[in-house]
């Protein structure tokens, strides 16, 4: 009879041990980041958009308004505004065609935590896929020379000045602008 | 004679014991018999989560759900073991059109104690894994995680019969993995013994 309890017992703790390795198993598994390291409460700094850096203010149009919900910029200098990057790790939610006015191309939206997602308008066809996984400084696009570039930042779903999200880095280039209003 | 008066003992005696055993069928609920029994159980609800901790601002509840199997005692007969699987879904705050999934596979262990009557008191300690699905609408790649997971389960449940129960619990849920997330939830389902 204890031999057949022991018996049991084993078997329940060799079952309790195959259902955890389950999960642990898994860890890590799936393409790039595991989810719960996306999805949590941060709102992750923001750095550049584009992979150049350097100064944003001859290129404006537009800050942030109660009836702007996005940076706009005139685009004049391809060599200037060529590479788009992700400013934040996260994992790219959406892609499509921009319609945006005066915008022409796509736009990539990415997400940075469970809270925080940017988007950016005015790039040709985006080098990177709806649920990939990116770090910060990956290109994902080439802007269009001549066209316009919008820069959007999202917490909880409502567009907000992307001033305060953004990194010492990604603020360098705001100088001679009011970027909020 | 004596034929007759025998008759009529046995007759008496008969009445007398259907008479018992009609007083016990007549008030079955005022007096359950306690559930000794090694029949399997099956329990089915359906839930609302609620994400708790660093997570709880990322997240909108969705709704879930949990399908718990009770198999004969292995340990302590008053020790109820069980596997359960459930599935919470929770929409991403960034955009609700995102949803993270989770799916807990859990072993464990519960007590029941008597409250008042047919109403009981449940204590449930469970431990697994757990999938985390990230839905992103037309994704082409599905995140998906893999997590140690740990669940402390209190309860009430009302037996309706011998066979059928109504419950309700509210399990707190602990996922962890490089990171740490919890959740608890409101749940109300039935359990059915075979």
């Amino acid at each position: 009879m204890k031999n057949f309890m022991n018996k049991k017992i084993k078997i329940m703790l060799l079952n309790l041990a195959l259902v955890s390795s389950l999960g642990m198993g898994l860890l890590g598994c799936g393409t790039g980041l595991d989810p719960l390291t996306v999805l949590d409460n941060s709102l992750p700094a923001l750095g550049s958009f584009v992979s150049t850096g350097g100064s944003y203010s001859s290129y404006l149009i537009g800050g942030f308004s109660a009836s702007n919900s996005y940076w706009l910029f005139q685009n004049s200098f391809a060599s200037y505004f060529s590479t788009a990057v992700a400013p934040a790790t996260g994992i790219v939610f959406d892609t499509g065609v921009v319609s945006l006015q005066n915008i022409s191309g796509y736009y990539v939206s990415i997400i940075h935590s469970g809270r925080l997602m940017s988007r950016l308008f005015g790039l040709q066809v985006p080098t990177v896929h709806v649920g990939d996984s990116v770090v910060v400084g990956q290109t994902i696009g080439t802007f269009y020379s001549g066209s316009q570039v919008a820069f959007q930042v999202l917490v909880d779903g409502v567009a907000v000045c992307p001033l305060s999200y953004m990194s010492a880095a990604g603020r360098a280039g705001l100088t001679n602008w009011t970027p909020c209003q | 004679m004596k034929h007759r008066i025998l008759l009529l003992v046995l007759s008496l005696f008969s009445l007398n014991s259907y008479g018992a055993v009609g007083q016990t069928y007549s008030q079955p609920s005022a007096t359950p018999v306690p559930t000794t029994s090694h029949a399997p159980e099956l329990e089915l609800s359906f839930d609302i989560p609620s994400v708790t901790g660093t997570f709880a601002q990322s997240f909108n509840s969705g709704l879930g759900g949990s399908a718990v199997f009770y198999f004969p005692q292995l340990l302590d007969p008053s020790l109820h073991n069980f596997i359960s699987v459930g599935f919470q879904t929770f929409a991403v705050k960034t955009d609700t059109s995102i949803s993270f999934r989770v799916v807990p596979v859990l072993l464990g262990l519960e007590v029941r104690g008597r409250v008042y009557s047919d109403l009981k008191s449940t204590l449930a300690l469970a431990a697994g894994g757990s999938f985390g699905f990230l839905n992103i609408p037309n994704a082409t790649n599905l995140k998906v995680g893999g997590y140690f997971t740990a669940q402390v389960k209190p309860g009430l449940e009302w037996d309706m019969s011998n066979d059928f129960a109504l419950v309700g619990r509210m399990p707190l849920t602990f996922i962890m993995a490089s990171t740490y997330m919890s959740y608890i939830a409101g749940e109300l389902g039935v359990r059915m013994r075979f």
